[in-house]
C-alpha cells in the first residue's frame, strides 16, 4: 500500500490491539519528510530540550529544521556515531545555545569574549579569547583514539597566523591545528611533530585533520585530501581541546582570529570526509 | 593593539569569573604580563564586573614568541 500522506514519525513497531497479528504495511522511514512539523530526530530534540532547560534562546523554527537535517545527514552518512563532541556555532539562537555540545549535552566555555556573530559563529581576537571545549582528549574520549582520530572545523576566517585548535600534554603528546602559517605549521594528532602540512591551506571552509593508523596522518581541505604524512603517534593528550588557541599544558597561548562555525572531535573519518563536507556546506550555505 | 592588564589585586579579584557559558581568564602576553582583550568590556555576560574591568591598565600588546 502506498503511503502518500505525511503521518509524522512512524515508529518501528506499533501495537495494533488484540487479535491483530500483522499490519502488512511497509510505512518506510517517513520522519525525514517532516520539515518544520515537529518529529525531530531524537538527538536533535535532546539539544533543544537541553537548551530550553538551561534558559537559552533557541534558534528560529526554520533553523531548527535545518539543524535537524544536519543531524539526520550526519547519521545517514554514518558520521554521528563516530563523533565524541560536536558544536554548531553558526546559529540564530543566542551565544549560549551556540556553545552547546550536541553530543554530550554540556557547554563549551567562551573564554575572554570571542565575538559571536549570528549565523556565523565565534571569532577569536588573536590575543586572549578562545573557546574551551571542556573535552579532554584523553579522559573524555570514546571514539577518538590514539590511532583512529579526527578533528574538524568550519572556519570562515582562515588567516595566516596561529592556532585554530590545540591541546598539549607535553612536547611529544600534542593535537593541534595550524595549517596556514609561514613559521607555525604545527598540525598534529597525538604526536609531537612540526612542519605539517608543508604547504599551507589558505581556503576558508571545512578542514579536517585525521589519523588512520600509528603512522598515517592526513589533512583535508573542503573534503579533498591536501596532504598526508607518516608522522607516528605517541599518546592522546590529557588536556582539554581549545579552539582559536593552543592549550599548552593548561595555558592558552598563540591565539588566532579564526571565525569558527562548526567543530567536532571523533574517530577516523577519512571515509566520510566528503559526506561531512557536503552536510556542513548544505547547512552553512542557507544561513 | 591595546589590551587590559591587571595588577595583582585586580587579577585575584577577577580571574576565573564565570557567568553562564562565559569565563574571564587572563593570559600571558609576550611581555610576560597578564592581559585580556578589550572585547571583555562589551560582553553582556561580564556586565557584573564591568566597572572593575574598566579600571584595568591599558597597555600595548606584545605578541608571544613561537614555542618551538
Amino acid at each position: 500500500m502506498a503511503n502518500n500522506i505525511n503521518f509524522g514519525k512512524i515508529y518501528d513497531s506499533t501495537w495494533w490491539g488484540v487479535g491483530v497479528t500483522s499490519n502488512n504495511i511497509n510505512w518506510g522511514k517517513s520522519y525525514l519528510d517532516l520539515a518544520g512539523g515537529g518529529g525531530f530526530d531524537a538527538d536533535y530534540q535532546a539539544v533543544l530540550d537541553y537548551a530550553t532547560a538551561q534558559g537559552y534562546t533557541l534558534p528560529s523554527s526554520g533553523q531548527q529544521t535545518l539543524q535537524n537535517q544536519l543531524v539526520v545527514d550526519l547519521k545517514d552518512g554514518g558520521i554521528w556515531s563516530k563523533l565524541d563532541t560536536f558544536a554548531v556555532f553558526a546559529t540564530d539562537g543566542d551565544s549560549d545555545f551556540a556553545l552547546i555540545d550536541w553530543k554530550r549535552l554540556t557547554d563549551y566555555t567562551a573564554v575572554n569574549s570571542p565575538a559571536f556573530t549570528s549565523n556565523q559563529g565565534f571569532q577569536g581576537n588573536a590575543t586572549s579569547s578562545y573557546i574551551n571545549t571542556n573535552f579532554n582528549l584523553d579522559v573524555n574520549k570514546v571514539n577518538y583514539a590514539l590511532n583512529s582520530a579526527s578533528i574538524g572545523v568550519y572556519d570562515l576566517n582562515n588567516q595566516s597566523g596561529n592556532f585554530i585548535f590545540g591541546a598539549a600534554e607535553s612536547v611529544t603528546i600534542r593535537t593541534s591545528g595550524n595549517w596556514n602559517s609561514t613559521t607555525n605549521k604545527f598540525t598534529r594528532i597525538n604526536d609531537g611533530s612540526s612542519g605539517f602540512p608543508s604547504t599551507n591551506i589558505t581556503n576558508n571552509g571545512f578542514v579536517m585533520v585525521n589519523r588512520t593508523s600509528s603512522s598515517n596522518l592526513q589533512i583535508y581541505d573542503n573534503g579533498i585530501l591536501h596532504q598526508q604524512s607518516t608522522i607516528t603517534s605517541n599518546d592522546t593528550p590529557n588536556q582539554n581541546l581549545f579552539l582559536m588557541a593552543f592549550n599548552n599544558e593548561g595555558s592558552a597561548i598563540l591565539h588566532s582570529n579564526s571565525k569558527l562555525s562548526i567543530a567536532f572531535v571523533g574517530s577516523d573519518l577519512s571515509a566520510e570526509v566528503s559526506s561531512i563536507n557536503t552536510a556542513f556546506n548544505t547547512y552553512i550555505s542557507v544561513l | 593593539m591595546i589590551v587590559l592588564h591587571p595588577n595583582t589585586k585586580q587579577y585575584n579579584a577577577l580571574n576565573g569569573y564565570k557567568h553562564k557559558s562565559s569565563e574571564l581568564l587572563f593570559v600571558k602576553g609576550g611581555s610576560d604580563r597578564w592581559i585580556v582583550g578589550l572585547q571583555v568590556l562589551n560582553d553582556p555576560n561580564f556586565a557584573g564586573i564591568n566597572n572593575q574591568l574598566e579600571q584595568l591598565e591599558r597597555i600595548e600588546y606584545t605578541p608571544i614568541e613561537i614555542i618551538e
